[in-house]
């Protein structure tokens, strides 16, 4: 029964199997007909490389665009497949790339051999024109006297202004990058200018910047304009001769921005390697920039017409006195033109002639020279007063006892204006130039080309540094030297303890500094060492101790400043004779005063042995004072 | 070629620009004159095969009634602090100013320098606070720029140190 059972239902199952099957073909086709219809075109699209890629180029460019968006893939795998494709292509046909790109590089190449070309042009024209003029003679001249090369007497005659040097200073270390200059442009150490260029912007901003934003844009070394423009990493500095048009900084402003654009990654990482910055160079370059006058002037038929008519009435004038005062106008003449005699009266009364005038001590004997000429004393009165010559030979020989200058300076007066050539240390040239203000018989004086042939950036630079604090650090001296005292433990003992030693040792390097400020700023020191005593013991003997420890002291400082060749006292008076020991000992005695006050003034009140103790001393009055000159002590 | 830039700082009187010239150019004056601002020189080295140049700033001895300019300092890769041995107080001064130049910039490399050792007799300090020194990890150097001892090594030893050798 089973078995039969078993039997039916597997043909039941097989019959409903075979049905179902049917019926689900039919609701399948029902259902998902047009779908399946779809699959099939959708396959057919896939299969077929036409469509497919027709599909593609629809949305190729987006997806590059999206994906070139989040990372930089694309590039890198491109990469090597355009760099084939390029090579082949020139390989075929180069003159496709090089239509394409000479609209780039036409115009860069261009000016380049502009400027190179423009340049000789420009440098051979000027030699041409001032070889053989007037003003080209003029010149050589100037250029023998100053002895600089004749080109640069040119360009400083005809130079509006050139940018002499370009400077790309990394703006945290104040190291240079890359450094350019002008042909035929004399420059000092580059990477020390830089870092002298960091201390003033840093020295500025100190001291009178109050935002953090503001700096240093402009700055005026000797007849030099520096033009600082700054950037996030770096800054151009621009060293120009003369005035550049307004527009120049724009040309300043672009390279920075461009050196940025190139080199900003590199520039962010700087540690002091300047190698790659050699890429730039063309950009700080293209900063050199120049421009020349070329007026000449003409000068006019009618000057020379007066020169003649001048130079014929001398002449005239000449041969007339020579006929007529023969003997009695040329010893006029021989005394007036002596150095140091002035004439102010020349008479002659019945028969016998009148001299009255100022003589200077320096002057010749007008006795001596009246015997010269052959004229009998008895028919001259003379009648003179002492004075201070102003002749030029006077006031140089002066001028030269006091400034001593050294081989390498030439002085030269005229019209009472002194010029120096050659040249000298900077200290000379301040001390010189302050010396000058109170020179009688100097009107004025022109150190700018000396300046020139010194052009120490280094010192120019940190003297401008120095003026504006000097004062100030002077005070500040002059308060802690008022502040030391030198104790003399032993009851009446007038030797300096040893260990006081090292106290006055401070003081002399205080002492050195002071002078040195001091004579920066155009002052005076004057220092009055006082020596104190406790109050036992008779007044006299107190004030004789008292006055013996000032002494001591002096003593003391006086003999290690001139042992270790140490210069303060001597340079408050920079024109003395320095080799001359005695002349320094004399300075140091002027300068520093010693007084002994006994126990008039007591640094405490006397309870114990200790503060007796505290009073057996020796302290300092420190005046400065403003340099007072001769004109003003007249005025 | 790398370039670094380094300061000379210390007390004044110490012989910041003496030890500058004597390496610089080989020269010693006995005269003080005192440094104003500061003032910038350069020479190149080597340390192993490799060439640098050292821009160095020798700054105005730190007084105490003047304030210590720190912007001088930017950009310093190291410095060599220095002081005097016959002038206790300028190890003081230099301590002091150890710290001021940590707080401005950090910790860079530097070398304690004792200078005036021709002087020796005259020291006012003892190998007991020279070995205090030392125990903090630092190099101390003893130099005499009259003497030209021992200063090439001193600008040498932190141009080493700079390179992280
Ligand atoms: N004996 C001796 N004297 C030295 C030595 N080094 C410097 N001096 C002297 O010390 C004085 C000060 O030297 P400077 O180099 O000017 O000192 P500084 O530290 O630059 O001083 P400031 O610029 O004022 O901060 C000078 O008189 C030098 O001659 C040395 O090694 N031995
Ligand atoms: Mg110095």
């Amino acid at each position: 029964m089973s078995d039969q059972n078993d039997k039916h239902t597997e043909k039941d199952v097989d019959i409903i199997a075979g049905q179902e099957s049917d019926q689900l073909k039919m609701l399948r086709s029902i259902l998902i007909g047009p779908e399946k219809d779809r699959i099939a075109h959708l396959q057919k699209r896939l299969d077929s490389p036409e469509i497919y890629t027709k599909e593609l180029s629809k949305v190729v460019a987006e997806a590059i665009m999206l994906r070139s968006s989040n990372d930089n893939k694309i590039a890198q795998v491109l990469e090597p497949t355009i760099a084939n494709t390029l090579k082949a292509s020139v390989k075929k046909d180069p003159k496709a790339l090089v239509d394409a790109i000479s609209p780039i590089m036409g115009p860069s190449i261009r000016k380049a051999i502009v400027n190179t070309i423009g340049g000789m042009i420009q440098s051979l024209n000027q030699t041409l024109e001032y070889s053989f003029s007037l003003q080209g003679l003029k010149w050589r001249l100037e250029a023998i006297r100053t002895k600089k090369p004749f080109a640069e007497i040119v360009l400083l005659n005809t130079l509006i202004y050139q940018v002499e040097q370009v400077f790309l200073i990394h703006t945290h270390t104040g190291l240079v990058l890359q450094h350019v200059v002008a042909k035929e442009v004399e420059t000092r150490d580059a990477d020390l200018v830089s870092g002298m260029l960091t201390a003033i912007q840093d020295f500025v901003k100190d001291s009178f910047s109050s935002g953090k934003d503001e700096s240093l844009d402009t700055l005026r070394v000797g007849d030099r304009n520096v033009l600082l423009n700054h950037g996030p990493y770096a800054l151009v500095a621009a060293v120009i001769r003369g005035t550049p048009p307004p527009d120049y900084t724009v040309l300043l402003d672009d390279a920075l921005d461009t050196i940025h654009v190139k080199m900003g990654g590199v520039l962010e990482a700087f540690d002091g390697d300047a190698a790659p910055f050699e890429t730039v160079r063309q950009d700080l370059e293209y900063c050199l920039q120049a421009q020349f006058a070329n007026e000449k002037k003409k000068i006019s038929p009618t000057f020379w017409a007066v020169i003649g008519v001048v130079v014929f009435l001398l002449l005239s004038w000449s041969v007339f006195s020579l006929q007529n005062y023969y003997r009695w106008s040329g010893y006029v003449k021989k005394l007036s033109n002596a150095p140091g005699i002035i004439i102010t009266e020349n008479e002659k009364k019945s028969g016998r002639h009148y001299i009255a005038g100022l003589k200077d001590p320096l002057a010749p004997d007008p006795d001596a020279l009246l015997k010269e000429t052959g004229l009998k004393r008895e028919d001259v009165v003379f009648s003179w007063k002492p004075y201070h010559s102003l002749h030029p030979e006077f006031v140089s020989l002066r001028i030269k006892n006091i400034l001593n200058p050294p081989d390498t300076v030439t002085l030269e007066l005229e019209n009472g204006i002194l010029s120096a050539f050659g040249s000298a240390s900077g200290q000379w040239i301040s001390e010189a130039t302050l010396l000058m203000r109170l020179m009688p018989g100097v009107d004025g004086f022109d150190f700018n080309r000396l300046g020139e042939t010194v052009p120490d950036e280094n010192e120019q630079i940190r003297h401008m540094i120095s003026s504006w604090s000097e004062s100030a650090r002077c005070n500040a001296l002059e308060k802690r030297i008022e502040g030391t005292i030198i104790h003399f433990k032993e009851k009446e003992s007038i030797n300096i303890p040893a260990d006081q030693k090292s106290v006055l040792h401070t003081l002399l390097f205080d002492f050195e500094k002071l002078f040195q400020l001091a004579r920066l700023a155009g002052k005076q020191v004057y220092v009055e060492i006082v020596g104190h005593t406790d109050s036992i013991g008779t007044e006299k003997i107190n004030l004789h101790i008292s006055k013996k420890r000032a002494e001591a002291v002096r003593e003391f400082l006086a003999a290690r400043t001139l042992e270790t060749g140490g210069s303060f006292p001597v340079l408050s008076q920079p024109h003395m004779c320095k080799s001359c020991h005695a002349q320094r000992v004399k300075t140091i005695q002027d300068n520093f005063k010693t007084v002994g006050v006994g126990a008039g003034q007591p640094l405490r009140k006397e309870v114990l042995e200790k503060d007796r103790e505290t009073n057996r001393c020796v302290t300092f009055n420190v005046s400065i004072t403003d340099i007072v000159s001769d004109k003003d002590q007249h005025e | 070629m790398i370039q670094k830039k380094i300061c000379m700082i210390g007390s004044f009187a110490v012989g910041k620009t003496s030890l500058v010239s004597r390496f610089v150019d080989s020269i010693f004056s006995d005269k003080y004159i005192t440094t104003v601002g500061v003032k910038i020189d350069k020479k190149t080295i080597s340390v192993g095969t490799q060439d640098m140049t050292l821009v160095l700033w020798d700054l105005e001895g730190e007084d105490e009634f003047q304030k210590f300019r720190v912007s001088y300092l930017r950009g310093t890769s190291g410095y060599l602090l220095v002081s005097d041995g016959t002038r206790p107080n300028t190890i003081d001064v230099a301590l002091k100013l150890q710290q001021e130049v940590e707080t401005a910039i950090g910790a860079v490399p530097f070398i304690f320098i004792i200078n005036k050792h021709d002087l020796i007799d005259e020291w006012k300090i003892n190998e007991s606070d020279i070995d205090h020194l030392r125990s903090k990890g630092w190099e101390v150097i003893k130099t005499s720029a009259k003497l030209g001892q021992a200063v090439e090594e001193a600008f040498l030893t932190l141009g080493a140190r700079m390179l992280g050798t």
